[in-house]
């Protein structure tokens, strides 16, 4: 959106009016934007809910932050030039939403202590136990963390990808995602303990 | 469990993808179809916007439409002529700086100078935006330069008043309510002037309900000003030119075309006046002798899919500036009907493209625009290079030099002995993150060497709107997320 800001800056109309930004960005790209948002059909929506519900691990929220990330990338398009490369952007603003709600919101609420339990089990108590354990210890974990987490056992994404994906270097996402597997791998491992 | 050890990488893979929702919440595709909808200039999040609003948005979107469709047919075109009260009476409040001038909030207006430098900041000397009622915090004001020096077109909640009058609080902040099916706030576009930038004067109220004001050319002893007029709900727009020779009295005039149009861009050129607008579908392109009468004209010679971003004069004709793919451009036009592309700049490098700026005319002749140059495939880290561009006709540039920018320039204008440019620091460089953030002005004599302007008052989350110059003031405009307006004046390059 910044880069857009400046670019919109760049476009302001003759008289530098105030509404030029706003009116030569719709102007402009308005056509262009529109089409390029019809990619966000009902699977991609569903996947970016989904993506912010594991994330945020709460249905509210993420719904929340899948309708502002909706909004902030239409309103940011100007900032995508590539539009093969639609879904790692709209993945990134997602992401960026419910990076901020985590760090201004602390006090959300577990789903995920509800869907375990629903699990159906063939041996799978175990598995359930280790996931009862799993939810607050992934709670504990950073926001940054989780995300990494989610992108990679998840969305099956490499470091490599989250990386590009993130915007950070691919030694940060391994160092997160190593202190976070810590975390999460301590908590199946007291799963395990506490059903022997 | 049997004593074996589970695999915690699957175990966490199987308990992300067990937790995963089935299914979208409807309100998703309705946020989708509200958002992408909505006329031009309203789509955009302000950050404090009630979000679980939006789950309320679309299912409102589609009565709204239908009622939008309806209410718009009920437009003629035509001309009005409307002459508002006198300045100062009645529902004109007349406002001047360093008296009594108040805002919604109460807030008095003050005149700050900025220690060690010759700026001054103003503050309640224009009243409080109007809410958008929208996704956009408040409704943008358009600030130009007309014969004797500053107008605004302010869009402002009806009832506001001045001094001993103003009831203070008695009016809510442009966006707060959460009901997105509450009817905005009536508002008006009241006209204000200024010789300097500091001290504004109410001259009239635009006449029309539901009007916004895009682009003001002044031409000839008229100043014409284009826009839309929206029915209530905001889903319908209709084109619309005002026309003035004192600012007082205004001409109106509901141009021809589609439904959901609106108009975006004004000049004066050799043939009259040449406005032009988008539809849903098309660009479409009026043009009128006077500023009053108005007829919509065929174009050729432009893409299809048209980008352009600034439509301006030209000795002998009209030009616009914009892209023609992923490469600046320039189409030029005797009449506004016939263009031809005269100018392509140069091709990406890479994912690197190139853009235009505003014309400006430049300090040691000819003229000069401040373009970016950067980097696509997504939302970069660090605000795009400064592209220097030299013309000698308003058509043809060629890049004089390329710097770094200290940050996400919003505008800029020319003033004597140089340039000055204005951003809002964003807070974070957050993928989505609206322009919001602190303010920075620079000041350069060539271009090239940017000096920041010290010590300016730190307001959080304010955005630049415009920086507007009359050679020898520059005005940077902003405005809080509240909507209120905060004014930086300086003179020359000081």
């Amino acid at each position: 959106m910044a880069r857009e800001g400046q670019l919109a800056g760049l476009r302001g109309s003759r008289g530098s009016s105030g509404d030029g930004a706003v009116a030569s960005r719709s102007d402009t790209w308005r056509r262009q934007r529109i089409e390029a948002f019809t990619v966000l059909d009902h699977s991609r929506l569903l996947q970016g809910y989904r993506l912010a519900t594991l994330i945020l691990r709460d249905r509210d929220e993420a719904e929340d932050a899948t309708q502002e990330a909706i909004a902030k990338a239409w309103a940011s398009w100007g900032t995508l030039r590539d539009l093969a490369r639609f879904d790692a952007w709209f993945d990134r603003i997602l992401v960026n939403v419910c990076r901020n709600r985590m760090r201004h919101v602390r006090t959300l609420h577990v789903v995920g202590l509800d869907a375990a339990f629903e699990l159906p089990a063939a041996d799978h108590h175990g598995t359930t136990i280790a996931r009862l354990y799993l939810e607050p210890a992934f709670n504990d974990l950073t926001p940054d963390q989780r995300i990494i987490v989610v992108l990679r056992f998840w969305r099956d994404l490499s470091v490599e990808q989250i990386a590009e994906r993130l915007a950070i270097p691919t030694g940060t996402v391994k160092s997160r995602l190593h202190y976070a597997l810590q975390t999460l791998r301590r908590a199946i491992e007291s799963s395990e303990e506490a059903h022997r | 469990m049997s004593g074996r050890h589970q695999d915690p990488e699957q175990v966490i893979r199987d308990w992300l993808a067990d937790t995963a929702p089935d299914r979208a919440p409807a309100s998703l595709r309705e946020t989708l179809d509200a958002v992408t909808t909505r006329p031009a200039g309203h789509a955009r999040l302000g950050p404090r916007i009630a979000m679980p609003s939006f789950r309320l948005a679309g299912g409102m979107a589609a009565a709204v439409a239908i009622l939008a469709l309806v209410a718009s047919s009920a437009y003629l075109y035509g001309t009005s002529r409307a002459t508002p009260s006198a300045p100062g009476t009645g529902g004109s409040p007349s406002v001047s700086a360093g008296t009594s001038a108040r805002t919604t909030t109460g807030s008095p207006p003050s005149i700050t100078p900025v220690a060690g430098t010759g700026w001054q900041m103003a503050s309640g000397v224009l009243p409080q935006l109007a809410s958008d009622g929208g996704t956009y915090p408040y409704r943008s004001p358009v600030f130009a330069l007309g014969a004797d020096g500053f107008v605004a077109f302010v869009p402002t909640a009806k009832g506001v008043s001045r001094g001993s009058q103003a009831r203070p609080g008695a009016l809510a902040a442009p966006v707060q309510s959460s009901d997105p099916t509450a009817p905005a706030t009536p508002y008006e576009i009241r006209v204000y002037t200024s010789a300097d930038g500091l001290s504004w004067r109410q001259v009239a109220v635009l006449p029309g309900d539901g009007a916004t004001v895009r682009s003001m050319v002044y031409s000839g002893g008229r100043v014409v000003v284009v826009g839309s007029v929206s029915d209530l709900a905001a889903k319908s727009e209709t084109p619309t030119a005002w026309s003035s020779t004192d600012l007082a009295s205004w001409d109106v005039t509901r141009m021809p075309a589609p439904e959901h149009t609106g108009a975006y861009g004004v000049a004066a050129g050799t043939s009259g006046f040449l406005a032009y607008g988008q539809s849903l579908t098309d660009t479409v392109f009026w043009t009128s002798p006077n500023g009053i009468d108005w007829t919509r004209i065929s174009t050729t010679g432009l893409p299809a899919d048209f980008p352009g971003d600034e439509l301006y004069a030209v000795p002998g004709g009209y030009a616009i500036r914009g892209f023609d793919k992923d490469r600046a451009a320039v189409w030029q036009s005797s009449d506004g009907a016939t263009w031809k592309e005269t100018w392509t700049g140069p091709a990406p490098s890479g994912i690197e493209f190139y853009a235009l700026g505003k014309p400006l005319k430049a300090a040691g002749g000819g003229y000069v625009s401040f373009g970016a140059a950067g980097s696509g495939g997504g939302p970069a880290a660090e605000p795009l290079d400064i592209v220097i561009w030299a013309g000698t006709d308003l058509i043809h540039w060629t890049v004089a030099a390329r710097v770094k920018s200290p940050g996400w320039i919003a505008d800029y204008a020319a003033v004597s002995g140089g340039y000055v440019a204005a951003a809002a620091q964003p807070a974070s460089l957050d993928a989505g993150a609206v322009p919001w953030g602190s303010l920075g002005v620079w000041t350069s004599a060539d271009g090239k060497s940017l000096t920041s302007v010290k010590g300016l008052p730190s307001i959080p989350g304010i955005a630049v709107l415009s920086v507007v110059s009359d050679g020898t003031h520059a005005v940077v405009v902003c405005a809080d997320q509240d909507g209120h307006i905060q004014l930086l004046v300086g003179t020359g390059l000081e």
